[in-house]
C-alpha cells in the first residue's frame, strides 16, 4: 500500500498531489488519481495534461531563452508555433478542469424529476432546460426561482448558482473523439416558457410566478 | 447469429406488446404511442434550434425519459424520428443527441469494406446510431410483415409506404433485409464446457511494471486474454478512456468491442478500439493543424492517387515506367511503391537520397536501371506529395507516418497523447510494420503500460512491410520487457496440434520467438490430417467435391467446411467445380463478374448509355428473354440517336421489325424503366427497379436454395455499394458508380467484397475463401488444395517498383530484391501454418500430379514438414465427376453475310478475346466511353496517321505540313480545355515530327487490302502504309504510337503482314515497323516456322469463329477496361442472321 492509500482525499488534494509532481505529472500518478475519483476522471486527466504542458512550456522558455541570441529566424517561428500550440492546449485542458458547480438535478431519478416538473406545472423539455441551466437565471422571476428551491427542497442559493453557472454539456451525451457538443447559448425565461411546447395554461402560470 | 438480430427481436417484441395491447400494426403513431407508454417516456415536439433540442433533429434524455423531436416534416419523416429514439431508450438506455446524418432509414447494416471504408468502419457513436436505424425499422415494419405484403400481398415498396404511413427508403431497406438476406438461424444450445482456468492467460492477463509481450499460438485463445486483460485494468481501477486498443482489421475491432462491452462493467465505449489506421485518422484530425491538414482532411485512396498522378503524367518525369497510353497500371505499381515507403517512414527526399546513393555505387547496367527506376519512383513521390499538400489531403499511408512522426518530434503533443492513452494493447502484433511501430513507441512511450499480443508464425501481411523480425525485436525497442506465451490450443484435435509443433520449426518466422509448445485440450480424435493426389487440377477440384461430400455424410454440415485457396482464381475454380456438383458453397467469389450483379450493372448502364449495349444481358435475362436477334436489331437501332437507351426503348420498338417474344421482353424493360430519372443515385434506380417494378427479388427470396441464398446476398451487398455516399463528383451518380467499379476491379481493391456478409455466415454452405481471409477462423473441416511447388508456396514475382537499397532494414545484410525474396517465402511458410491451424478436427490436403502439358508438378515442399506419422497417405482418391445431365457452354448460331470478310485487325481482336470480338464484331457493340486527355491525344495521331498516308501517295508532305494538319486536328478533336494541354501537345508533336522523319525516302503508293487465303478461310489485311523502295521492294509499314516490346514480332499481325505479302508480291517485300513513341523503324524479319505455325492458329480462329463459340478470355487487366465488362458474357437465346 502506498502513501496514498492511506491517506484520506478531496478532488483538490487529488490536484495537488498532480501539481506537485515533478518534473510533471506521470501515467501512474494520473491512474492513481483517476482511480481514487473516478468520476472526475476527465477533470482529472485534462488537469495533468494542462500541468505536464506548463512544464513543458517552462522547460522550452528557460532553453530559449539560453539560446535566444543565436536563435535563428525559422527556429524562432517554429518556437512560435510551438508556445501558441501549448497555449490552445494548455486553455482547452484548464477550461474543462474547472471545479463544477453542484447540479441540484444531476441525482434525481426519472420519477422524481417528474414529480418536480408536476410541482412547478411544467414539461420535461422545460425542466432539462432547466437542469442543463439553459436558461438566463437574470430573467427568472423571483417567484419562479422560489418555486424551483421549493420543489426541489435544496438551500436557495444552491438554486441559484447552478442556473447563474455556465449552461451544461451533460457527461453521459455523447460526442466523437475529443470535440465536445458546444451548450448553445441560454434562452431568456419568457423564451423558453414559450418555446418549450408547454400548454398555454402551464406558460401563463409560469410567466405569472 | 447476426449482431443485429438481438435488436431487432426487441423491436419486434416491442411492436407485438403494441398491437396485442390494440395498435393498429398499421398505423405508426399508434405504434409509437403505445410503445411510448410501455417504455414509460414521453415525447414532446419542439420547434428547430430549441435549445432542449441541442441542435440535433432529436434527443432522447435517459434522465426524464423524454423524447424531444424537432416540430418538422411529414408523418413519415416524424414516426421514423421518434422510433429512432425509441431505439435509444430501448437498447442503449442512455441520453442521445440525434443529428440529420444519424437518422437515415436506410442505413444498412455493414460498410462495404472499399477504398477508404476499410479505414474506418463504424465508430462506437455510428454503430449506436445504426443499431436505433435498425430497431427504428424493424419497430415500424417488421421483417416478416414486411416480407410477407411483398410476397404475399403482392404489394411493392411504394404501396407499402403509402399503406403503413413510412418513409419510401425505410420500406425499401427493410424489404432488402427481409428478402435478400437469409433467414436468421435459430440460437442452438451449444453444449460447450465453461472455459477452465488457464495459467498462462492469466499470466498474461495479470502482468504489470513492464512491457510484456504474449506469444499466442492459434487456437490459444488469443482475444479471451486480451479481454481478460482490459477486466484486469478495470478491476485496477482504470480509467476506461485510458486504454486504447489497437488492431489490424475492423473485424477484429469489432469483435473486441462486442466482446469488451459484454464483460466489463464499467463503460466499455469509453476504451478507444480501432485499426492504427482509424487511430491515426484521429490523430490527424485532432492535430490536423499542426500538420497542415484541414479538420476533416480528404482522405485519398489508391483509385484518387493514380486519378492524381494521371492528370500530372506529362509532368513525371518517367523513362523506365513510362506508358503514355495505358498509365495507370504502372502508376499502380507506383502508388504502391510509394505507400510501401511511407511503411518504412521514408519520405521523397529520404527515398531520392537512397537512389541517388545506388546510382552512385552502380557497377554495371542492371544495377544502373534499377537505380534510375529508383530516382523515377522518388521523382513521382515528390510529386505526388506536393498535390497532396496542394489538397491538404492524407493517403494511407500518411495516416499512420504523419502522426508517427509528429508525435515523434513534438514533446507537447506527445505529451498529451500519452497522458490520455495510458494503458495500450495491440493484437496481432506480428503485423506491425515500421511507421506502426514507430507509432506505437510514440503513444506507449517506455512501454511499462504497453501489452501486445499476436504470433509471428502467422505473421501474413509481408506486402504491408509486417515482419516477424518487429515481433522478434520486441525486448530491443522495449526495457525489461516480458515475454511469455499461451500453452492449450482450443481448437483442434492434438493430431493437428501435433501437425503444426512439426512445421513450426522450419519456418523462418520462429526465428527469435519461444518455441511452440501446446497442449491439445480436446486431447486426440484418432484423425490423422490426410494427403490425397490427383494427375489433373480438373480431377483435384473432383476430389475436393467428393470429400466435402463424404465428410458431410459422415456428419460434417457444410458450414463446418471450408476449402482454402492460395488464390482468388483456384478459388472459383473450385467453387464452380462444387456448384456443378451440387454442393452449396459461401462464397461470392471475384463480385463484379457474379452473373446477378452484372445483370443489375448492365440495367444501370442503360440509364446513362446511349448506345443500349446493356441490352445484350438486360435482354437475356428471363423476365425479358429477348431472342438474339432482336437484341441486335434495338441495339442498331438505338445507335442513331442521343438519348440514354433506357428513355428510348418505346421509340425503338415502334419501328417494328422484332418477333413477338422480342417485343414482348422489349415492351416490359421499357414499362419496368419508364419515367426512373437517369439522375437519381444508383440505390434510388436499383431499389425502384427491384421493389417497384421488377419480380426478381421476389424470385431469389422464394427460393431456399444456398445458390439463391448467396445470390440474394451478393445484390444486397451491391446495394450497400451502391449507396456508398463518397463525396459528390462531377457527372451523373450511376456513372460514377459504374466508373467506379471499372477502377475498382483494374485496381483489384473490390476484393474485400468477397466477404460474405454476417447476416449469411450461417447459411448451410460450404465456405470458401482465400488462405488470407481464413485467419481467425476455425472449421471442422478444412480442405487445402493446390500443395504444389507452385502453387503453395507462390512463385515469387518480384516487385515492379523495387524499394531502393537500404530502405528496408534487413538483419542479414541481403540486397532489397533478396530480401523481398526471403519475406515472401517466410510469408508463404506462414501461410501454410495459418492454413493447417484452421482445423479443429479433419485437415484434407491436396495436389495434381501433371501439369497440362503432362510434365510432372513437384509436391509442396511444406509436405516434407509432416512425417508419415503425423498424416495419412489416401490411396485412389475419391473424385465426384459431373451429372451427365449438368448444362455446358452452348455455340451461338450465326449466319454470315456473304461479303464478311475477316481483316487482321478483327483477327487481333478475336486473338485476345473471342468473345470481346463477338460483341464488337459481331453484335456491333460499344458503349461510349469517357475519353480522357491521352484518349483524344492519341485519336488525333491515328487521324494524322490516316490523313499522311493519304497525302504521301499525291507527294511528299514534310513536317510543315503535317504540323498544319496536326494543328486542325488538335483544335478540333485534341484535349485543348485540359491544364497540361500543352504537356499533351509537346508529346503529340513529338511523335508526329517522328511519323514524317521516318517516311523519309520512300515513295508511298495507297495502301491496299491484300487478301490471304487460309485452310480456315480468307483473311483480308490492311497494311498502315505502303511504300517502294527505289530497287521497287514494296515496303509494307505498321506504325504504332507506343514503344517496342520485348516480344513484338511474335504478334499475330507481323506474320499476317508476311503471309499476304509474300502472297502477293513473293519475294520482293519487306516490312516495317515503326514505334513513334521510340521513334523508331525496324525491318520485320520472322522464321519460316514462326510464321508457319501463325497462319495454323488463324486457321484455328477462323474455324472457331464459324463454329460460334465466343469463350471470354478473363485478364484482371484488360476486362476492367474493356466496353463490354458489364455484359459479358451473356448471350441472349437463339441464331443470329447477319445481314
Amino acid at each position: 500500500m502506498s502513501y496514498l492509500d492511506t491517506q484520506p482525499m478531496s478532488l483538490s488534494d487529488a490536484k495537488y498531489h498532480l501539481a506537485l509532481a515533478t518534473p510533471s505529472p506521470n501515467a501512474e500518478l494520473l491512474d492513481e488519481m483517476v482511480r481514487r475519483f473516478p468520476e472526475h476522471a476527465v477533470d482529472l486527466t485534462e488537469f495533468a495534461i494542462a500541468l505536464a504542458l506548463d512544464r513543458l512550456g517552462a522547460t522550452e522558455d528557460d532553453t530559449a531563452e539560453t539560446s535566444s541570441t543565436e536563435t535563428s529566424s525559422a527556429v524562432s517561428k517554429a518556437m512560435s508555433r510551438f508556445h501558441n500550440r501549448l497555449y490552445a492546449e494548455k486553455k482547452a485542458a484548464l477550461s474543462s478542469s474547472e471545479e463544477s458547480v453542484g447540479n441540484p438535478f444531476a441525482s434525481m431519478p426519472r420519477s422524481e424529476l417528474r414529480t418536480f416538473a408536476r410541482a412547478i406545472n411544467a414539461n420535461l423539455p422545460f425542466v432539462m432546460k432547466l437542469r442543463d441551466r439553459q436558461i438566463r437565471e437574470d430573467t427568472m422571476s423571483e417567484g419562479f426561482k422560489r418555486r424551483v428551491t421549493e420543489a426541489l427542497e435544496v438551500p436557495h442559493d444552491v438554486v441559484i448558482a447552478h442556473f447563474s453557472a455556465p449552461a451544461e454539456v451533460r457527461l453521459d451525451a455523447r460526442f466523437k473523439a475529443e470535440g465536445k457538443p458546444e451548450p448553445g447559448a441560454k434562452q431568456t425565461f419568457e423564451e423558453a416558457v414559450r418555446g418549450s411546447g408547454l400548454t398555454p395554461d402551464q406558460q401563463e402560470y409560469l410567466l405569472k410566478l | 447469429m447476426d449482431d443485429f438480430e438481438p435488436i431487432r427481436e426487441s423491436a419486434r417484441r416491442l411492436h407485438g406488446a403494441a398491437v396485442a395491447g390494440g395498435a393498429d400494426s398499421s398505423q405508426p403513431f399508434a405504434l409509437i404511442n403505445a410503445a411510448i407508454s410501455e417504455l414509460d417516456l414521453e415525447l414532446f415536439w419542439l420547434p428547430a434550434g430549441d435549445p432542449a433540442l441541442k441542435g440535433a433533429q432529436a434527443v432522447f434524455d435517459e434522465q426524464t425519459g423524454a423524447i424531444c423531436c424537432v416540430d418538422e416534416g411529414d408523418d413519415a419523416t416524424r414516426a421514423a424520428l421518434v422510433a429512432h429514439e425509441i431505439g435509444h431508450a430501448a437498447v442503449h438506455s442512455k441520453s442521445a443527441e440525434c443529428s440529420t446524418e444519424d437518422i437515415d432509414t436506410s442505413q444498412s447494416t455493414e460498410v462495404v469494406p472499399v477504398g477508404l471504408q476499410r479505414i474506418e468502419d463504424y465508430s462506437g457513436h455510428e454503430r449506436r446510431e445504426l443499431q436505433a436505424n435498425v430497431f427504428g425499422r424493424e419497430f415500424l415494419l417488421p421483417r416478416d410483415i414486411a416480407r410477407k405484403l411483398y410476397l404475399t400481398e403482392h404489394l411493392n415498396a411504394t404501396s407499402i409506404a403509402s399503406g403503413r404511413h413510412l418513409p419510401k427508403n425505410l420500406v425499401r431497406q427493410q424489404l432488402l433485409d427481409s428478402l435478400l438476406l437469409p433467414s436468421p438461424m435459430a440460437e442452438t444450445p451449444t453444449t460447450t464446457r465453461p472455459p477452465r482456468d488457464d495459467p498462462s492467460q492469466d499470466r498474461a492477463a495479470y502482468h504489470f511494471t513492464s512491457a510484456f509481450q504474449l506469444q499466442a499460438g492459434p487456437g490459444t485463445g488469443k482475444t479471451r486474454t486480451l479481454v481478460k486483460r482490459v477486466i484486469r485494468l478495470i478491476e485496477r481501477g482504470v480509467d476506461p478512456a485510458s486504454i486504447l486498443i489497437l488492431t489490424f482489421s475492423n473485424r477484429a475491432a469489432g469483435e473486441l468491442s462486442e466482446r469488451i462491452a459484454a464483460s466489463v462493467s464499467a463503460d466499455a465505449s469509453q476504451i478507444w478500439i480501432g485499426t492504427f489506421h482509424a487511430f491515426g485518422l484521429d490523430l490527424v484530425r485532432r492535430y490536423h493543424e499542426q500538420l497542415d491538414l484541414l479538420p476533416d482532411p480528404p482522405l485519398f485512396d489508391r483509385s484518387d492517387a493514380i486519378e492524381v498522378l494521371e492528370d500530372i503524367l506529362p509532368t513525371l518525369p518517367l523513362i523506365h515506367y513510362r506508358n503514355l497510353w495505358d498509365p495507370t497500371l504502372v502508376l499502380r505499381e507506383i502508388v504502391t511503391a510509394i505507400s510501401r515507403a511511407k511503411d518504412e517512414l521514408v519520405g521523397p527526399e529520404r527515398y531520392a537520397m537512397l537512389a541517388t546513393a545506388m546510382k552512385d555505387e552502380s557497377t554495371d547496367e542492371t544495377s544502373l536501371i534499377a537505380a534510375e527506376k529508383a530516382l523515377e519512383v522518388a521523382a513521382v513521390y515528390e510529386l505526388y506529395e506536393q498535390q497532396l499538400k496542394k489538397r491538404k489531403a492524407v493517403d494511407f499511408g500518411d495516416l499512420i507516418m504523419r502522426p508517427a512522426l509528429l508525435l515523434e518530434g513534438d514533446k507537447a503533443i506527445q505529451t498529451v497523447v500519452q497522458l490520455r492513452h495510458r494503458h495500450v494493447l495491440v493484437d496481432e502484433y506480428q503485423d506491425v510494420n515500421r511507421a506502426s511501430a514507430h507509432l506505437l513507441h510514440a503513444v506507449a512511450g517506455d512501454g511499462r503500460r504497453l501489452w501486445v499480443v499476436g504470433d509471428a508464425r502467422q505473421s501474413i501481411y509481408r506486402f504491408r512491410g509486417a515482419s516477424s523480425t518487429n515481433m522478434a525485436a520486441f525486448n530491443k525497442e522495449y526495457l525489461n520487457t516480458a515475454v511469455d506465451q499461451l500453452e492449450t490450443n482450443y481448437r483442434s484435435s492434438e493430431e493437428i496440434v501435433r501437425s503444426l509443433m512439426a512445421i513450426a520449426p522450419h519456418l523462418g518466422a520462429s526465428r527469435g520467438m519461444l518455441s511452440l509448445s501446446l497442449t491439445a485440450d480436446s486431447g486426440a480424435s484418432g484423425i490423422k490430417p490426410q494427403i490425397r493426389r490427383f494427375d489433373t487440377l480438373e480431377e483435384e477440384a473432383e476430389g475436393v467435391a467428393a470429400s466435402v461430400v463424404e465428410l458431410t455424410e459422415a456428419g460434417i454440415p457444410f458450414r463446418k467446411q471450408a476449402v482454402l485457396c492460395r488464390s482468388n482464381a483456384r478459388l472459383n475454380e473450385i467453387a464452380a467445380v462444387l456448384e456443378a456438383r451440387g454442393i452449396p458453397v459461401l462464397h461470392l467469389g471475384s463480385f463484379f463478374e457474379r452473373e446477378e450483379i452484372r445483370d443489375l450493372l448492365s440495367l444501370l448502364s442503360l440509364a446513362i448509355d446511349p448506345f443500349g449495349d446493356g441490352l445484350a444481358r438486360v435482354g437475356a435475362m428471363s423476365r425479358y428473354d429477348m431472342p438474339l436477334q432482336d437484341v441486335r436489331t434495338a441495339t442498331v437501332r438505338m445507335r442513331q440517336t442521343e438519348p440514354a437507351a433506357a428513355s428510348k426503348l418505346s421509340e425503338v420498338l415502334v419501328a417494328g421489325g422484332f418477333s413477338h417474344q422480342g417485343e414482348q421482353g422489349l415492351q416490359k424493360l421499357a414499362r419496368d424503366l419508364a419515367g426512373v430519372p437517369n439522375n437519381i443515385s444508383p440505390w434510388e434506380f436499383l431499389t425502384t427497379y427491384l421493389l417497384d417494378r421488377s419480380d426478381l427479388i421476389g424470385t431469389i427470396a422464394n427460393d431456399s436454395t444456398p445458390t439463391a441464398c448467396m445470390r440474394g446476398v451478393a445484390i444486397w451487398q451491391l446495394l450497400n455499394f451502391a449507396r456508398d455516399r463518397r463525396p459528390s463528383a462531377p457527372g451523373l451518380p450511376i456513372r460514377r458508380m459504374l466508373d467506379r467499379v471499372r477502377q475498382l476491379v483494374l485496381l483489384a481493391e473490390e476484393r474485400d467484397m468477397r466477404q460474405v456478409p454476417a447476416a449469411a455466415l450461417h447459411i448451410d454452405a460450404v465456405r470458401l475463401m482465400t488462405v488470407h481471409g481464413s485467419k481467425g477462423l476455425e472449421f471442422d473441416a478444412v480442405h487445402v488444395p493446390g500443395l504444389t511447388v507452385t502453387s503453395f508456396p507462390s512463385s515469387y514475382r518480384g516487385h515492379r517498383c523495387p524499394p531502393p537499397e537500404g530502405m528496408i532494414d534487413s538483419l542479414e545484410n541481403l540486397s532489397a530484391s533478396d530480401e523481398s525474396k526471403k519475406a515472401h517465402e517466410q510469408e508463404e511458410q506462414c501461410l501454410f501454418f495459418v492454413a493447417v491451424s484452421r482445423a479443429k478436427l479433419h485437415l484434407r490436403l491436396y495436389l495434381a500430379r501433371k501439369q497440362p502439358s503432362g510434365r510432372n508438378r513437384t509436391p509442396s515442399p511444406f509436405l516434407d514438414w509432416l512425417s508419415p506419422a503425423l498424416i495419412d497417405e489416401v490411396r485412389n482418391p475419391a473424385v465426384l465427376p459431373l451429372p451427365a445431365d449438368a448444362p455446358r457452354p452452348e455455340a451461338v448460331q450465326i449466319s454470315w453475310p456473304n461479303d464478311w470478310n475477316v481483316t487482321d485487325n478483327l483477327l487481333r481482336t478475336f486473338e485476345k478475346c473471342p468473345r470481346r470480338f463477338f460483341y464488337t464484331h459481331v453484335l456491333e457493340l460499344g458503349g461510349a466511353r469517357n475519353p480522357t486527355a491521352f484518349s483524344r491525344t492519341h485519336q488525333c495521331i491515328y487521324d494524322l496517321i490516316e490523313w499522311l498516308a493519304e497525302a504521301r501517295v499525291v507527294g511528299e508532305p514534310d513536317e510543315v505540313a503535317a504540323a498544319e494538319k496536326f494543328e486542325r486536328v488538335w483544335q478540333e478533336k485534341g484535349p485543348t480545355d485540359h491544364a497540361f494541354a500543352t504537356e499533351y501537345r509537346r508529346l503529340a508533336d513529338r511523335l508526329v515530327s517522328a511519323l514524317v522523319r521516318l517516311g523519309a525516302g520512300r515513295r508511298f503508293s495507297r495502301a491496299e487490302p491484300l487478301a490471304l487465303d487460309l485452310a480456315g478461310g480468307r483473311v483480308i489485311v490492311q497494311p498502315d502504309e505502303m511504300a517502294r523502295l527505289p530497287d521497287g521492294t514494296v515496303v509494307l509499314r505498321r506504325v504504332r504510337t507506343g514503344f517496342k516490346r520485348g516480344d513484338e514480332y511474335d504478334r499475330l499481325e507481323y506474320s499476317l503482314y508476311h503471309l499476304a505479302a509474300r502472297n502477293s508480291f513473293h519475294s520482293g517485300y519487306q516490312i516495317e515497323a515503326i514505334h513513334l513513341t521510340d521513334e523508331s523503324l525496324d525491318p520485320v524479319v520472322i522464321s519460316d516456322q514462326k510464321i508457319h505455325s501463325r497462319s495454323d492458329k488463324t486457321s484455328d480462329m477462323l474455324a472457331e469463329m464459324s463454329s460460334g463459340f465466343f469463350p471470354p478470355d478473363v485478364n484482371a487487366v484488360t476486362c476492367p477496361r474493356c466496353p463490354h465488362f458489364f455484359i459479358c458474357a451473356a448471350t441472349p437465346r437463339g441464331p443470329l442472321t447477319l445481314s
